[in-house]
């Protein structure tokens, strides 16, 4: 290749990483702090709560032999599915699975003001849909906002806090 | 020799001055000082991606431990800066990362020009590549604040350096010395182990196997920095990630395994949009005509072990970037910013001497213009790593602990937040009534274990994994705080 060659060459390479080119950088809210509880597996002979630091779940079965497993997924729109319109995900979506006994799940998502402020709610992926659980903000800090659901034994359910944009 | 006659009375102090290493290091030492003197932190700051800067800070000041992999040769370099008197201690950290973006950008200017002796514009296109390099956004940024990246670009250099410098053949284990202390900073440098094959003293491409083990003894002893990080956890720091006193909790914290999840932990479609950021990136560093000139650098026929060396260097450090899922992975990008630089001052120097075998008068002008247009770029680089002005992490803390009930318990989510609060606790001693605990830590037991030794009054119950809810259960006497990242901040 001659010079001349060359600089044209480098000069095109130059154009098409200009064209495809951006300044946004897909971040990730992963910091040195590390990241948060990705999957917890529990039997029910003990305690029946699954805490993730930023959700809780608990069984109201008194069966004492199922197995209970919570999940996390950054990406819930693309593990579960989309939400409507002019709705956004303001927590990690969670994959909740019970084995041997069909029960109610009480689930419970951190709510800071500026949840409160978009209206956010507790929702439940009822494939292909999310439905709204809706959910009652609890009295005491840190704030929590829960609500229930019914889990049939075998089934995996999706939960996550949903809000406005 | 040059005589002065009519005519050619500018011949001398051209020639002189376009081929001075002394010169033009001076020049770019005085430049990129100018730069960052201008612009640097006066205190803590979380400008530029800074917000490891308290935990870096704390560790160092206190003896301590700080997060994964525990950077173990930056501590004690910054404890040194700390006995430094001038300035606060945040600004002496701040300085040391200044320091050595300089020191890197004058060995790669000084590495260049002993590659490109005998080209007529090698010293004036390795005094621009190593000022490419320095005044480079995401460079000039880290050099600024406290972070490990300035001392990180200044020991990959010297190992670069020290492949290629004939003083040290026969002492391969010094090569691989320089490569392990890199590694003792960031332990990303292990990225460049296959470089220790390459031979630059022979003929031969790659070395011999035992002169490639050799070398690799020589990281091995680099590394042995990581051992202090034991003994420092055995003084039970309040800074202490990890506890790293057994075998175990060493090898958790040294390899980083906190960030398991992070290595190729970024989805396909951000990682395509990521390659796209390094193209965007790319051309933010070095402006269209650097890139230009650097991809014609690299088709300009480097030598092979350069060609090779840089191209490694570049790719590998890209691919970590894009695929890392931290929210600040773009740094990682430096070392790929140096190759870049390298690569441009290859293409600079083969395209000045060709332009003046043609148009000896041009060149001279092309080399007065470029200077200009690297000048004229300082004034759009300025504000965007300007940390001259960010007293955001000085204000929070001075705001918090004026502010805070007595005794609190301060429950603080976010790098920012946590690491600030640590760095006017622990480095400035203020406000040691209040309890800091970071929500993020909590399910580590020796987090607790910690907390347990850093503030004895802490009543920390027995359930796990423990919930903000349980400690505020066990110490109802305390007021509570919650903090998130630098913005949310509520007590009761």
């Amino acid at each position: 290749m001659n010079r001349t060659f060359k600089f044209i060459l480098a000069g095109l390479v130059t154009i098409c990483l200009a064209l495809l080119a951006t300044g946004v950088w897909a971040e990730t809210k992963n910091g040195s702090l590390g990241p948060k509880i990705h999957e917890v597996h529990k039997n029910c002979s003990g305690n029946k709560s699954i805490n993730m630091g930023d959700a809780t779940f608990s069984l109201t079965t008194a069966d004492t032999t199922c197995n209970f497993d919570v999940v996390r997924t950054k990406y819930p729109q693309s593990f579960f599915g989309p939400l409507n319109n002019g709705l956004v995900f303001r927590s990690d979506g969670f994959l909740v699975t019970v084995t041997g006994a069909d029960t109610n799940v009480i689930v419970c998502f951190a709510y800071s003001p500026i949840d409160a402020d978009k209206n956010s709610t507790i929702w439940v992926f009822n494939s292909p849909n999310w439905v709204n659980l809706g959910g009652v903000v609890q009295s005491g800090s840190p704030k929590q906002i829960c609500s229930s659901s019914f889990l049939f034994s075998g089934s995996s359910t999706g939960f996550a806090l949903v809000g406005n944009q | 020799m040059t005589f002065i006659r009519p005519g050619n009375w500018s011949a001398i102090p051209w020639a002189y001055f376009m081929r001075s290493p002394k010169i033009f290091s001076l020049l770019l030492a005085a430049l990129l000082s100018l730069c960052y003197a201008l612009t640097i932190a006066p205190a803590l700051s979380w400008a530029n991606g800074g917000a490891d800067g308290g935990d870096l800070i704390t560790a160092a000041f206190t003896g301590g431990v700080p997060h994964p992999t525990g950077y173990p040769l930056y501590l004690l370099v910054a404890h040194l800066f700390q006995d430094f008197p001038l300035g606060g201690l945040a600004f002496r950290t701040n300085l040391l990362s200044a320091l050595c973006t300089v020191l890197a950008a004058l060995l790669l200017q000084s590495w260049l020009i002993r590659q490109l002796e005998n080209q007529k514009f090698g010293v004036f296109s390795a005094f621009i590549g190593g000022a490419a390099f320095g005044l480079a956004p995401l460079v000039w940024g880290q050099a600024v604040i406290t972070e490990v990246y300035g001392l990180q670009s200044l020991l990959i250099l010297a190992f670069l350096f020290g492949l290629d410098w004939t003083a040290l053949n026969g002492k391969d284990w010094v090569r691989g010395l320089l490569l392990g202390l890199a590694a003792s900073n960031h332990l990303t440098s292990l990225i460049l182990i296959p470089l220790l094959a390459l031979d630059f003293s022979s003929k031969a491409l790659f070395t011999l196997p035992m002169v490639f083990f050799k070398r690799m003894a020589g990281v091995l002893i680099g590394l042995s920095f990581y051992l202090i990080l034991p003994l420092r956890a055995l003084t039970q720091p309040p800074v202490n990630w990890g506890n790293p006193i057994t075998l175990q909790a060493f090898w958790w914290l040294v390899s980083g395994r906190l960030y398991a999840s992070y290595p190729f932990g970024v989805s396909f479609a951000d990682v395509l949009l990521r390659l796209r950021g390094v193209a965007g990136l790319l051309l933010a560093q070095f402006a269209l005509l650097g890139v230009v000139v650097g991809i014609y650098g690299l088709l300009s026929g480097l030598p092979r072990r350069i060609l090779l060396a840089s191209l490694w260097l570049f790719s590998s450090f890209c691919l970590f970037a894009v695929s890392y899922a931290s929210y600040d992975s773009q740094v990682y990008l430096i070392p790929a910013f140096i190759a870049f630089s390298i690569w441009l001052t290859y293409g600079l120097s083969d395209g000045l001497q060709a332009l003046s075998a043609r148009f000896p008068r041009l060149a001279q002008l092309t080399c007065a213009l470029i200077i200009l247009l690297l000048l004229a770029r300082l004034p759009g680089i300025f504000p965007q790593v300007d940390a001259s002005h960010d007293l955001r992490a000085e204000n929070f803390g001075v705001g918090f602990v004026s502010n805070a009930p007595e005794n609190a318990l301060v429950f603080a989510q976010g790098d920012e937040a946590v690491f600030a609060l640590w760095y006017f606790q622990f480095s400035m001693s203020q406000r040691s009534d209040i309890v800091i605990i970071s929500e993020e830590l909590i399910q580590y037991d020796w987090y607790l274990t910690n907390l347990a030794h850093t503030y004895p009054q802490l009543m920390i119950p027995f359930s796990r994994p423990l919930t903000a809810s349980d400690l505020l259960a066990a110490n109802p006497a305390r007021p509570a705080c919650f903090v998130k990242q630098s913005a949310t901040t509520f007590c009761q």
